[in-house]
């Protein structure tokens, strides 16, 4: 009976269903994330980010290994003391509204994010003075060295757009995005998609494809099934459950890149017992990071070998602490906690870090530190680690299950709203309120210079330093894990989470 | 009749002021801070305070429901935190899909629902029973999740005839979204209505009219199934209230750009200005639909009459 009923409604679909959706030369990019803004100077997420990296371009930028590279500057040069950051600007270029792309142009963007009331205002906040010194030439003076002020630049929040299309639109600039870039602005369809097309007039090496249109998919096992059906070319991300169901699939390919998402387990070091470094590193040893990759994670991440992940600026390696458990329980012994302590397991109550923290506490009672798991949604997380102050007299003895993304890419955002004693909440997240003066002094070090050769020196000793004092439980960095037809080739992903889908081509 | 429907109408104001008042409340009781959630991540601090200071997150809670609500009276319900586009667009936005796929889910549904339902009565303890109970213990037993990933791997991935997911207007795409949307409401329908139309059938009056000779089909039709539509007419009242919200599981799985989705995500950011205008979307839903559904009743049944 249902069935008779439901037949005609099938054939009724089957009807007004285009049979095909053979691809043409527009490329769907389903994802798990939303659009939220294509104003750069106002978007805090890197999905967004990327979507106005297709149209908008900054002066500098970021290969997919978040290595600097020029793009709308030709060439740049900085003073000794990193105060002093000049820009020479490419020629002949025009914006998608035919406004020339000059030093005025960039003006009016620096000017308008350093009003102090956009999301990525504070990319700015360096600077002192902005100066046009020709049509093609800027220069940026800064209030104190700051040797990470490229990045600033590069960074996606940096990005130019049209002082015509500012002016016109104002604050609305959100919904209708001009810029340099290889493709134009189409539409977006809030909650639905965003399409952009081909920009025919590009400075440089034009788009392969006519369209992209990016849709929002946030189930895991139907983007899958779109791509299997040919109803979307890259998928982003593939769940790690469900790779093995791709793998099989003879027309996908499987795409895996390190992020710059470090997890860590934040102690609380106002408490007595995680104040001992002997303890902290006991927890290192004890926790079997591979396992907890393998299982909670489904294999989709890397070992976290020193304090910043691999694709940030100025990483060294320190290599690993070994899963040891003798060795553990014997610094455990040596601290006095032979016995062990109660802690509160903190953690967001997304499922795979709720996996991950169950797996933490199994093996956290095996030296004698034992609690109870407290989840609860991002938003509440966030909230309960910045509601703790320093000089607590009943500090809570928690251990967080934190992340990181710096998404300059630069190791002074991996390090100093992290490990600085400025950094207490509720001024940046240093939510486990770890303190050390020659750690202070060498993240200033690092900032003193623009010189690469400086920085490097000054991080590298830097995370030696660190790595030894175990202010976190050390775990890994996500890897992204994406999904492509085999039809598909150059959209790949990027470290920081977003997406490069310049050189996107559809070959058969 | 009209006067009375005018008169319930402006009630549903006072109803509205106290939703109002309570939706404010418990968003802003919420712990977590929308603040921090737009800045991102990685945010510093400076732009955490900027945003609250705009955001007027720092005044006390009357001020902020009173400047609130100052402006949702002249038809301004604000800003999204989230994406700094105007609510009301937002919700204009989605409410055409959420609309489209609930009517055609309730349609379908209903339809079969109270068809089943009726026969397993008539047929009661008969093979027909069975079946149509069988079925519609089955609908409500499958969750909608692995109903709708299931029809997704066999109609749009193995046969390749429909769409996957995603709404851009297209009459093949809302297939699957409102089967699966339907199935439950459909299974609910049909227990519904079973019930109902036994306990009319235990009613004297169908003995009587047996007792007097009326022919079965028309005791069936014209004296029970009248009158054991009055409660299924709630139940279907009851059921578009709450598909009009949008299915948070069925919007997911079919990214149907939608007001459930909408929540979901407002409420992982904490977005205020769109978690209260959903919730007094809502709340205006069931008010309107619960007096729709009273003055039905007396289309139908002649006795019931309001003045």
């Amino acid at each position: 009976m249902l069935f008779k009923r439901l037949l005609p409604l099938l054939l009724l679909a089957l009807l007004v269903s285009s049979p095909a959706y053979a691809a043409g030369k527009d490329i769907i990019y389903a994802s798990d994330s939303t659009a939220k803004s294509l104003d750069p100077h106002n978007t805090s997420d890197t999905y967004s980010g990327s979507i106005e990296r297709t149209m908008l371009q900054g002066l500098m930028g970021f290969d997919t290994n978040l290595n600097i590279v020029p793009v709308l500057a030709e060439s740049y040069s900085y003073n000794d003391t990193a105060t002093e950051f000049t820009f020479k600007l490419r020629k002949g270029i025009k914006f998608h509204d035919g406004t020339p792309f000059n030093a005025e142009a960039v003006r009016v963007n620096i000017a308008r994010m350093m009003t102090g009331k956009y999301k990525r205002s504070s990319l700015m906040k360096p600077v002192k003075e902005f100066k046009v010194i020709d049509d093609h030439t800027v220069k940026f003076i800064l209030k104190e060295p700051f040797g990470a002020f490229v990045n600033a630049v590069a960074h996606p929040g940096a990005l130019i757009v049209s002082p015509k299309a500012l002016e016109k639109w104002g604050d609305n600039i959100s919904k209708h995005p001009v810029g340099t870039g290889p493709y134009v602005f189409d539409e977006w369809v809030s909650g639905s998609h965003v399409r952009i097309k081909r920009n025919p007039d590009y400075w440089g090496e034009k788009a392969k494809v006519d369209s992209i249109t990016f849709r929002p998919v946030p189930e895991g096992g139907a983007r899958l099934a779109m791509l299997r059906a040919g109803q979307a070319q890259y998928i982003d991300p593939l769940p790690a459950e469900l790779a093995k169901v791709a793998e099989r699939d003879g027309k996908i390919d499987i795409i895996r890149q390190p992020s710059i998402v470090a997890r860590y387990l934040i102690p609380n070091t106002q408490y007595k017992p995680l104040a001992d470094v002997r303890v902290r590193q006991a927890i290192n040893y004890a926790l079997n990071k591979e396992a907890i990759i393998k299982i909670a994670w489904g294999g989709a991440a890397t070992l976290l070998d020193s304090v910043i992940p691999q694709n940030l600026q100025f990483y060294s390696k320190q290599g690993a602490w070994p899963y040891d458990l003798e060795k553990a329980k014997a610094l455990m012994k040596e601290a006095g906690y032979e016995n062990g302590f109660k802690v509160v397991f903190l953690t967001p109550n997304a499922s795979n870090r709720l996996r991950a923290t169950e797996m933490i506490k199994q093996q956290l009672e095996k030296i004698g530190i034992k609690g109870n798991i407290m989840s609860m949604d991002i938003a509440s997380f966030y909230n309960k680690l910045e509601s703790h102050r320093v000089n607590d007299p009943d500090p809570m003895p928690f251990l967080a299950f934190g992340g990181w993304s710096a998404s300059t890419g630069d190791a002074d955002w991996g390090t100093r709203p992290l490990f600085s004693t400025a950094a207490f909440p509720p001024a940046m997240s240093n939510f486990g309120f770890f303190s050390d003066k020659e750690v202070d002094d060498l993240i200033q070090a690092g900032l003193s210079s623009a010189d690469p050769q400086v920085r490097r020196a000054a991080y590298a000793k830097l995370q030696d330093v660190i790595w030894e004092k175990a202010p976190w439980g050390y775990l890994f960095v996500d890897t992204i894990v994406a999904g492509r037809l085999k039809t598909l080739k150059g959209i790949v992903p990027m470290a920081d989470g977003g997406f490069d889908v310049q050189k996107a081509e559809l070959i058969n | 009749m009209l006067k009375y429907f005018i008169k319930r109408l402006i009630n549903i104001i006072p109803v509205l002021l106290v939703v109002s008042i309570l939706a404010f409340a418990f968003v802003h009781l919420l712990p977590g801070d929308p603040a921090r959630m737009m800045a991102g991540e990685d945010a510093d601090p400076a732009t955490v305070e900027m945003l609250r200071q705009e955001l007027g997150l720092n005044d006390p809670l009357p001020v902020q429901y009173f400047t609130y609500m100052g402006k949702v009276l002249t038809g301004d319900l604000g800003k999204s935190l989230r994406t700094d586009l105007p609510v009301y667009d937002e919700i204009a936005l989605r409410y055409g899909p959420t609309m489209y796929l609930a009517m055609a889910g309730l349609l379908w549904s209903v339809l079969i629902g109270v068809f089943a339902g009726a026969v397993a009565a008539i047929y009661s303890g008969k093979w027909q029973d069975y079946t149509a109970m069988f079925v519609s213990v089955s609908g409500i037993s499958i969750p909608q999740f692995w109903l709708g990933l299931l029809l997704i791997q066999l109609f749009a991935v193995y046969l390749g005839w429909l769409p996957v997911a995603g709404y851009t207007g297209k009459l093949s795409e809302l297939v699957l979204p409102s089967i699966t949307l339907g199935a439950m409401v459909a299974a609910i329908m049909a227990r519904f209505t079973l019930s109902a139309f036994l306990d009319v059938l235990d009613e004297e009056y169908i003995s009587t009219a047996r007792a007097k000779g009326v022919r079965e089909s028309i005791v069936m039709w014209k004296h029970a199934f009248r009158n054991a539509l009055i409660p299924v007419i709630t139940m279907i009242g009851l059921q578009f209230g709450f598909l009009l919200g949008g299915s948070v599981v069925v919007e997911t799985v079919f990214a149907w750009p939608g007001l459930g989705r909408y929540m979901i995500e407002a409420v992982a950011v904490r977005d205020y200005p769109v978690l209260q205008a959903l919730l007094l979307l809502y709340s205006f839903h069931f008010v309107f639909i619960n007096l729709v559904v009273d003055m039905v009743y007396a289309v139908i049944n002649p006795e019931i009459r309001y003045d």
